[in-house]
C-alpha cells in the first residue's frame, strides 16, 4: 500500500547547521501520528517540509506516491499555530470556511448550492454556526481553531497536518478540540498529523509517535 | 460659489475631474490589497521606484509613466533576490531600494536646467494638466483592476487571510501576489504626474486605513475606501484650484483630515 506522506532521506542545513537531519518516514493512511519535542526540535519545520512551504537540502517527499505540485497539496490540510496569521481582518468565519472549497475546486469555479451547505453542515458539526456571519478578529482562541478546522474539512483533504492545536487554549477548549479531532479520524479514516507540547495531551485515536530532538528522530514508533 | 462652478467651464478642469475619480477608484482598491497583505513597506518602496524612474526618463525624453513603471517593475521583482542574497528578510531589501530610489531621483531632478514644470508636478503632482491620454490610460487600469479583483475575489480573500496557508493547500498564491504588484505598478506610473511621486502612495494608504477603521466587512472596506479616495480627490482638486495651492498636497491633506474624523467613529 502507497504511503500517505513518505519522506526519504531528508536533511536541511541553513547556515552550515542541521535544522533536521536524516529524516525517514513512512505513514500509512488512517495513521494518527503525535510529533512530540521541545521548542527548536524541528517540528513546525518537518510539517513545511512536508506540505511544501520549505525546500529540503536533500531527500523526497512523497505524498499518496507522487511529488508535491499544487494538485497533490489540495489534499493537505494545514493548520498552523494560531498565533501565526493576522485574525483582525474585514473576513468572515464563512469567508475562511470557504478558502477551503477555492483550494480544492480551484480559484475560478463558483461556488454551488452544495458548498454552501457543506460549508453549513461543518460548521453544525463543529459548533460554529452561529459563527458564520461574525468577523473572524472576534473570536476566541478556541473558536478560530475550530474555524481552522471547518476550513481544512471544506478543503475535503486526506491529510491533516495539526500545529500546536492545543496552544494558548483553555482547559475546556482544549478538550473540545481533542474531541473534534478524535471524531475527525474515527469518521473519515484521515491521516492526521498533531504536533504537541505534551504528551499527556494526546488524543486517544493517536497510533503512532515521533520524537525529535535537535532536527533528529530520537523515538520513533510507527 | 459661483467661481467654483465656473471651473467646469474649462475642459483642462473637467478632465481633471474625471481623472481625480479614476484615481481615487484605483488607490481605494489598491490601498485596501496593500493594508490587508500587510505590506505598506513594499508600497511604499515601489512608489519611490516609480517616482525616481519618472525622473529619469522625463530627464532622458522618455515618457515618464512608461520609465516610473519599469523602474518599479524592477524594483517590485528585486526585493525578493536581494533578501535570498543577503539572508534577511525583506526589510533590508526594502530599505536599500528605498534609498537607492530617493537618490537616484534627486541626483537626476538637480541636474533639470529646463521642463521645470514637468519635473515639480513628478513631485507634488498636478491634475490641471493631464491629457485626454491620461484618461483613457486610468480608464484601462481601472477597468482592470476591477476585473482583476472580482474574478480573483477568492483567492485574494485566501491571500489576506494567510499567503502560507494558501500556498500550502496549493492556492497559486504568487501568481495572484505578483498580479497584485503589477496592477499596483500600473496605478502608481500613470498617477504620478497628476498626485506626485512624494504623495500618490498617501493616496493608496490613508484611504483604505480610514475604511479599515469604520467597518469589519471587506465589501464595506472597499467601497468606503474608494468613496475615501474619491472624496479626497475630488474636494482636494476644488480646494486647491480655488486657494491656487499645489493639488496633490491638498489631496493628500484632505485624506489625513477623513482619517483623523474617522477616528471618532472608528469601530476597532
Amino acid at each position: 500500500m502507497i504511503p500517505s506522506i513518505s519522506l526519504s532521506n531528508i536533511n536541511l542545513i541553513y547556515s552550515n547547521k542541521y535544522i533536521l537531519k536524516n529524516i525517514n518516514i513512512d505513514i500509512k493512511k488512517g495513521d494518527c501520528v503525535s510529533i512530540l519535542g521541545h521548542n527548536g526540535a524541528g517540528k513546525t519545520t518537518l510539517f513545511k517540509i512536508v506540505n511544501g512551504l520549505i525546500e529540503p537540502t536533500d531527500g523526497t517527499v512523497r505524498i499518496f506516491g507522487n511529488n508535491l505540485n499544487n494538485e497533490i497539496k489540495k489534499r493537505i490540510g494545514y493548520i498552523p499555530q494560531i498565533n501565526t496569521f493576522e485574525k483582525n481582518i474585514p473576513i468572515t468565519v464563512k469567508q475562511v470556511i470557504e478558502i477551503g472549497i477555492t483550494a480544492r475546486k480551484g480559484l475560478f469555479k463558483k461556488l454551488s448550492k452544495q458548498d454552501n451547505l457543506l460549508v453549513e453542515s461543518i460548521a453544525a458539526k463543529l459548533d460554529i454556526n452561529k459563527l458564520l456571519n461574525v468577523p473572524i478578529g472576534k473570536l476566541s482562541g478556541g473558536e478560530i481553531q475550530k474555524v481552522s478546522i471547518a476550513r481544512v474539512l471544506a478543503q475535503q483533504a486526506d491529510i491533516f497536518l495539526l500545529d500546536e492545536p492545543l496552544s494558548n487554549l483553555d482547559v475546556k477548549s482544549q478538550k473540545n478540540i481533542i474531541e473534534i479531532i478524535e471524531n475527525i479520524h474515527f469518521e473519515k479514516k484521515a491521516t492526521i498529523l498533531i504536533v504537541l507540547h505534551n504528551f499527556e495531551q494526546k488524543p486517544k485515536c493517536c497510533n503512532k509517535e515521533i520524537v525529535l530532538e535537535k532536527g533528529e528522530i530520537v523515538n520513533y514508533k510507527l | 460659489m459661483l467661481e467654483l462652478l465656473d471651473f467646469f467651464n474649462y475642459s483642462f478642469f473637467n478632465r481633471a475631474i474625471i481623472l481625480s475619480i479614476l484615481a481615487g477608484l484605483s488607490c481605494g482598491i489598491i490601498g485596501v490589497w496593500i493594508l490587508l497583505l500587510n505590506v505598506p513597506f513594499i508600497g511604499v518602496t515601489i512608489a519611490h521606484c516609480a517616482f525616481a524612474g519618472a525622473i529619469v526618463g522625463l530627464f532622458l525624453g522618455i515618457n515618464p509613466a512608461l520609465s516610473g513603471f519599469v523602474f518599479c517593475i524592477l524594483a517590485a521583482f528585486m526585493i525578493n533576490p536581494i533578501s535570498e542574497k543577503i539572508k534577511s528578510q525583506n526589510n533590508i531589501s526594502i530599505s536599500l531600494l528605498f534609498s537607492f530610489s530617493i537618490a537616484i531621483a534627486f541626483i537626476f531632478a538637480g541636474l533639470f536646467k529646463e521642463h521645470l514644470t514637468d519635473l515639480f508636478s513628478l513631485f507634488w503632482g498636478n491634475l490641471l494638466i493631464s491629457s485626454s491620454e491620461d484618461i483613457i490610460f486610468n480608464v484601462i487600469v481601472a477597468v482592470i483592476l476591477i476585473l482583476f479583483a472580482i474574478i480573483f475575489h477568492r483567492g485574494i480573500i485566501a491571500l489576506f487571510f494567510s499567503r502560507e496557508i494558501s500556498k500550502s493547500c496549493g492556492i497559486p498564491e504568487k501568481l495572484i501576489f505578483t498580479l497584485m504588484l503589477l496592477l499596483l505598478c500600473s496605478t502608481i506610473s500613470i498617477n504620478l504626474k497628476s498626485i506626485g511621486g512624494l504623495l500618490i502612495y498617501s493616496l493608496i494608504s490613508l484611504p483604505a486605513a480610514t475604511a479599515y477603521q469604520l467597518t469589519y466587512s471587506l465589501t464595506k472596506m472597499y467601497l468606503l475606501s474608494i468613496f475615501f479616495a474619491v472624496s479626497a480627490c475630488v474636494t482636494g482638486l476644488f480646494i486647491s484650484t480655488f486657494f491656487s495651492i499645489p493639488v496633490g498636497a491638498t489631496i493628500i491633506l484632505v485624506s489625513c483630515i477623513i482619517f483623523i474624523i474617522s477616528l471618532l467613529y472608528k469601530k476597532r
